[in-house]
């Protein structure tokens, strides 16, 4: 038996480029500022889901890019997005994660904003008029907010490219779940991960780690048909492994073949990754959202949602919420083994003592091939301009910007 | 020694179970037919949550299946004050505030959840079990998740 010296340990891995990362861009910083830039305030985020706005005047804040982000529904029905700050001079203009309010009015100086964004009052506004200043002069700041599918995303970079065309091919899969009957949040909670924000993601993005879990173990890995399934690879670094068929009765839990969720089978799970961070996932009557807020290089904030049909009756929604927390939620059977596992790996990244890390799984496109890991991260590189495998190695990197693909086009 | 006191000491026992590991002995403490429950309020949807709603055989089967999960390596200490206890005949309540510390491998040690117990109780013979108990917990961002019962 050979055991590598350090230097070989250090090396970089007898392999394509494609099938190894290089584990500083879990831990540095420049990477981290970079991501931040270019793929959070410079592409789509996933908010939320609509139902978590249902009324006029309700909102949501969150952080994106590190900003605060209020998002409001209109007395017109639009979901639109701010910072939330005043125009004036910068405190935050609501201090609760959610609520209902008529008009945005600054705590501090009163400055007030219709559900539009529109400035409709500056105290004592006669103070400003040998200055010139008017309230079309400070409106707050409107991000480029969509909702499709109902689900809500922003984009801090006006020039983003279109939502439709940044979700591609994925999308139509995603309205065969998302499309057909109107879905409401039951679920939320969050934790902070001592851990980069990719190590969850990549933990999301392969299903082999289902061997770290002792029910996907039995319930999945060891049922029929469980190789058969093939990754679907979508542009922009998005996809899915197909649907798997679960076997819940050998760990002693309820099969799942009533009031099935949109577009999945009895006992069927299914999952889609959306770049950057977003797993969707179906476990039969209930889906599951995942979302990510990078907070530093070594830390994540993290959200799950748990959503039904808004139609449920109080009985099929007591079914969901049962059958979620068998699997899911912060005591569910699942959540402290991912923990477990991304953080340790974050903390031998971080030492130098795990270098480099192997995607190299090559079957066929089966589950267990890493295919989707490595397209995932050719995304990721052509977005901030680094080669994975090599964060010395020059690039640069790529726009997602209308305003850019025009000015390439021409 | 008081009925009360009795029921305050059934409080404190169900905390040293968890805390010790001794899940068998805490699952002693409920009726046959008793349940646990953790409910959380989320701002963040303005609505109620159930994170945990289990009888006790499907906390039996939690506890049987545990030792086969990745776990926490730390070690769990609560700190449970009884603030009422009411009794009326063979049944009575009590409303209790806990705190749970976790203490790592290294020995550090920092807060891990608070909250509060909401219980149930009936007399069986000379020995009051808890019927139902109502996890409401006020922390929700945990460092390290558990599907143990708080």
């Amino acid at each position: 038996m050979t055991q590598p010296t350090q230097g070989h340990w250090d090396a970089p891995p007898r392999l394509p480029t494609t099938h190894y990362l290089d584990n500083r861009i879990y831990c540095d910083a420049a990477v981290f500022e970079e991501e931040q830039k270019r793929i959070f305030a410079g592409g789509w985020k996933l908010l939320c889901h609509e139902s978590e706005l249902p009324a006029p005047g309700d909102y949501r804040v969150f952080t994106v890019a590190r900003r605060s982000v209020v998002t409001v529904r209109g007395e017109d029905g639009v979901v639109r997005s701010f910072y939330n700050a005043c125009a004036h001079r910068g405190a935050e203009l609501v201090r609760d994660v959610r609520g209902n309010l008529r008009n945005f009015r600054c705590f501090y100086h009163l400055w007030a904003y219709d559900l539009k964004g529109q400035n409709t009052s500056m105290t004592r506004p006669q103070a400003y008029q040998s200055c010139g200043l008017r309230n079309q002069d400070a409106n707050l700041r409107a991000l480029r907010t969509e909702v499709l599918l109902g689900l809500v995303f922003v984009s801090l970079d006006d020039d983003v490219e279109p939502l439709t065309e940044y979700l591609g091919e994925i999308l139509p899969k995603l309205s065969r779940h998302l499309g057909s009957a109107e879905l409401e949040v039951f679920h939320h909670h969050s934790a902070v991960v001592h851990a980069n924000w990719k190590f969850w993601n990549d933990n999301n993005t392969e299903v082999y780690h289902e061997y770290l879990h002792v029910l996907n173990r039995r319930t999945m890995v060891q049922q029929p048909g469980y190789h058969d399934r093939r990754w679907t690879i979508c542009s922009k670094g998005h996809g899915t492994a197909g649907e798997v068929i679960t076997n819940y009765a050998v760990f002693g839990l309820e099969s799942r073949a009533e009031n099935l969720f949109p577009g999945v089978s009895s006992n069927g799970l299914i999952a889609y990754g959306l770049f950057p961070d977003v797993l969707l996932i179906m476990r039969s009557t209930v889906m599951r959202i995942d979302t990510m807020t990078p907070l530093a290089p070594d830390r994540t904030l993290l959200e799950w949602r748990g959503l039904g049909l808004k139609s449920d009756t109080p009985e099929v929604r007591a079914m969901r919420l049962r059958q979620h927390n068998q699997v899911w939620g912060p005591a569910g059977r699942n959540l402290a083994e991912d923990v477990a596992a991304v953080e340790s790996q974050h903390r031998n990244a971080m030492s130098g003592a795990s270098r480099y890390s192997i995607i190299a799984r090559e079957e066929d496109g089966r589950p267990h091939d890493d295919c989707f890991f490595r397209a995932y991260y050719q995304e990721w590189g052509r977005r901030i301009g680094r080669w994975p495998h090599d964060l010395d190695a020059k690039r640069e990197p790529a726009s997602s910007s209308s305003s850019q693909r025009r000015t390439a086009s021409a | 020694m008081t009925e009360s006191d009795r029921i305050r000491a059934l409080v404190s026992r169900t905390a040293r179970f968890l805390d010790a590991a001794v899940y068998d002995q805490f699952l002693d403490l409920f009726t046959d037919d008793g349940r646990y429950r953790i409910e959380a309020m989320s701002a963040e949807l303005g609505k109620q949550m159930t994170w945990m709603d289990l009888d006790r055989s499907e906390l039996a089967a939690l506890f049987k299946e545990y030792p086969d999960h990745v776990v926490d390596k730390a070690t769990r200490l609560h700190l449970v004050t009884t603030d009422e206890v009411e009794i009326a005949d063979d049944s009575g309540t009590a409303l209790s505030t806990f705190a749970v510390f976790r203490t790592d491998q290294h020995g550090a040690s920092a807060l891990y959840a608070v909250g509060r117990y909401e219980d149930a109780f009936v007399r069986l013979g000379q020995t009051w079990k808890l019927r139902s108990r109502k996890v409401r917990v006020e922390t929700r961002q945990f460092t390290v998740p558990t599907p143990l019962p708080l």
